[in-house]
């Protein structure tokens, strides 16, 4: 009974685990896979999107919908700000790295100084707050809800890519943005549209997200983890593996924490990063070719 | 007849080029602005100055050692903070199991940084790319999460190790033995700089390809220059536990990662000696603002250090060379 529990709990846990990681990591993975700029201020977007719909929601006393939706526009225009002023002003990819780790840490001092002595500041969440069982397993409707989203949106962009003509035009640019160029397409334009879907993505996960934790002005680090961990392990640019990538380490993370007596799921996810970045640099989906 | 000190004339060729690099103005200037800190510490006896300058003398072999291996190769090490944070707890742990003397522990934490940078070196920058960069980024967030997760396991009596010896019975002394210190690190990485080694690792960063197709593997002279920047920076990390007397969680922070970069970056990217001069005036001026600024200082200079990424990215040493040109 008590064994069963346990395979339930890592099964229900992994599941949702997974699909949220896989929500966390797709925007990191798809700018990378089409532009092969590694933004590290991608995580401060998760932070500036819980900052401002704390702002609004809370301090200013908005509607929670509203307050999500202009908290992810404000999300987008950073994401694009940072994008443009780097790719502009520091194309080589080590001080664009640089750049935007330090935008990333610029972030985290400018929140950290607007809401100084305030600490463990909660959102409201758009989902109910009592808990549901899934195959005998408490579980927050938090959780559920975006891993739902999560699917959904995995869904959506793999239709888009794949599928629809502006698809066609993000997967040229990202194979051989010079011949794309050719064919009348503007690459720099593509990629600011893909950063712009990338930094709505990572702005739904914080809005879904946030209301199970506290907003800090360190919070970035943890999805940004989450998605370069991800991102490592499936591929750098292959989003098609986010999922599988995100399933094997929530599964690892949680078969860890029920099995030994140990809490350390961070210590398991750099530990299957450094394992891939070592034994196999190309990630779940192998080739070493460029694009998506 | 008396025999030569120095049979060998490979070696006397050395000898000599050496030589020749130590008279170099910009070198001896350093050196002699290095001295005049300590000696003015010792003169206004401020404990405020003194304890600035020491926190500089940290920072400045901290953005010393990462200018010699990142800067020079241009393959960016964010794992500084690792390193850092492993000395300052070698430290701790060295003490808590009977270890007291000073020159042993600081030398012990070179050697910890050297085994522990060319453990990580070794298997990473065999791959080309990111994945360098990427790994080293993730070995401070490590670092914190093994201490929080273990920390009774390592017999820490909190998280993190507090009652640690003083580095130097006075603030002056620990000034004179970091600015000590210091002057050895810059001109061992000045000297490296200057000779066939650091011209290797300057071509890494031009064109690694280029270099490699010259018949020089690059790999080693990479794995080399990370092991000797670690070890400096382990000794840095020790030295600053001794001082604060605390080997705690915020020895792997961000902080030690910022200021840092923003100094080697200031100072001249791949220039080592700028990052001494930079060192200086960064953090007086960054001591100063918090006393009237507070943490805005924090914000500060994240933002000079992207204007510096953005507009200067060889620094203001960099610039000056550019314009001699």
């Amino acid at each position: 009974m008590v064994g069963n529990l346990l395979l339930s709990s890592i099964a229900v846990y992994g599941a949702l685990f997974g699909l949220n990681y896989a929500l966390i990591s797709l925007g990191f993975t798809l700018v990378f896979g089409v532009s092969r700029v590694l933004n590290l201020a991608y995580g401060a977007l998760y932070m500036v999107t819980a900052y401002m719909v704390y702002l609004f929601a809370v301090e200013w006393r908005w509607e929670i919908l509203l307050a999500a939706l202009l908290a992810i526009g404000i999300s987008v225009l950073v994401g694009a700000a940072v994008f443009l002023l780097f790719s502009r002003y520091a194309p080589d990819p080590m001080r664009f790295l640089l750049g935007t780790l330090l935008t990333a840490l610029l972030l985290q001092y400018l929140f950290s100084y607007f809401f100084q002595g305030e600490v463990g500041l909660v959102i409201p969440g758009l989902a109910p707050t009592q808990s549901l069982l899934v195959l005998g397993v408490s579980v927050s409707p938090v959780f559920l809800l975006s891993a739902l989203v999560s699917l959904a949106l995995l869904a959506l962009l793999w239709a888009w890519i794949e599928w629809r003509p502006y698809g066609r035009v993000i997967r040229a640019a990202a194979e051989d943005p010079e011949t794309a160029s050719l064919f009348g397409i503007h690459p720099a334009r593509v990629y600011l549209v893909v950063v712009l879907v990338s930094s709505a993505i990572i702005g739904v996960a914080a809005v879904l997200l946030v209301p199970a934790g506290v907003v800090t002005p360190t919070m970035w680090v943890e999805p940004f983890v989450i998605a370069f961990v991800v991102a490592v392990v499936g591929g750098l640019g292959k989003y098609q593996w986010t999922l599988p990538a995100a399933f094997l380490i929530s599964f690892s993370q949680m078969a860890v924490l029920y099995l030994t007596p140990y809490d350390i799921s961070d210590i398991v996810a750099f530990v299957v990063a450094i394992a891939f970045i070592v034994l196999r640099p190309q990630g779940m989906g192998g080739g070493n070719h460029r694009g998506l | 007849m008396a025999s030569d000190p120095l049979p060998s004339p490979s070696l006397r060729r050395l000898v000599r080029a050496a030589g020749h690099t130590l008279r170099s103005r910009l070198y001896l200037a350093t050196l002699a602005v290095m001295a005049a800190f300590a000696l003015l510490a010792d003169l206004l006896g401020s404990p405020y100055f003194t304890l600035s300058l020491i926190l500089a003398s940290l920072y400045i072999a901290l953005a010393v050692a990462w200018d010699f291996s990142s800067g020079l190769t241009g393959y960016i090490n964010f794992g500084l903070p690792f390193f850092f944070g492993l000395g300052a707890f070698s430290t701790g742990y060295l003490v808590y199991h009977g270890l007291h003397s000073i020159p042993a522990l600081l030398a012990l934490d070179f050697g910890v940084g050297l085994v522990g940078g060319g453990l990580f070196a070794l298997p990473t920058l065999r791959l080309r790319g990111p994945f360098f960069t990427f790994l080293s980024l993730l070995l401070p967030l490590i670092g914190t999460d093994i201490v929080l997760a273990f920390w009774t396991t390592f017999g820490l009596p909190t998280i993190g190790y507090y009652g640690l010896p003083f580095l130097a019975p006075t603030l002056e002394d620990s000034l004179l033995l970091l600015s000590g210190a210091n002057a050895l690190f810059l001109t061992g990485f000045y000297l490296l700089r200057e000779s066939r080694f650091g011209l290797v690792l300057r071509g890494i960063r031009d064109d690694e390809e280029v270099l490699e197709s010259q018949g020089i593997s690059s790999f080693p002279y990479k794995v080399a220059a990370f092991t000797l920047s670690n070890g400096v920076v382990g000794f840095a990390g020790g030295a600053y536990a001794l001082t604060t007397t605390f080997a705690g969680v915020d020895a792997f922070g961000f902080l030690f990662l910022l200021f840092p970069i923003l100094i080697a970056i200031l100072g001249g990217t791949g220039e080592i000696l700028g990052a001494a001069l930079a060192g200086y005036a960064v953090i007086l001026l960054s001591q100063y603002l918090y006393l009237t600024m507070g943490s805005l200082t924090l914000l500060l200079f994240a933002g000079a250090a992207i204007l510096l990424v953005l507009f200067l990215p060889r620094g203001l040493l960099g610039l000056l060379r550019k314009e001699a040109a």
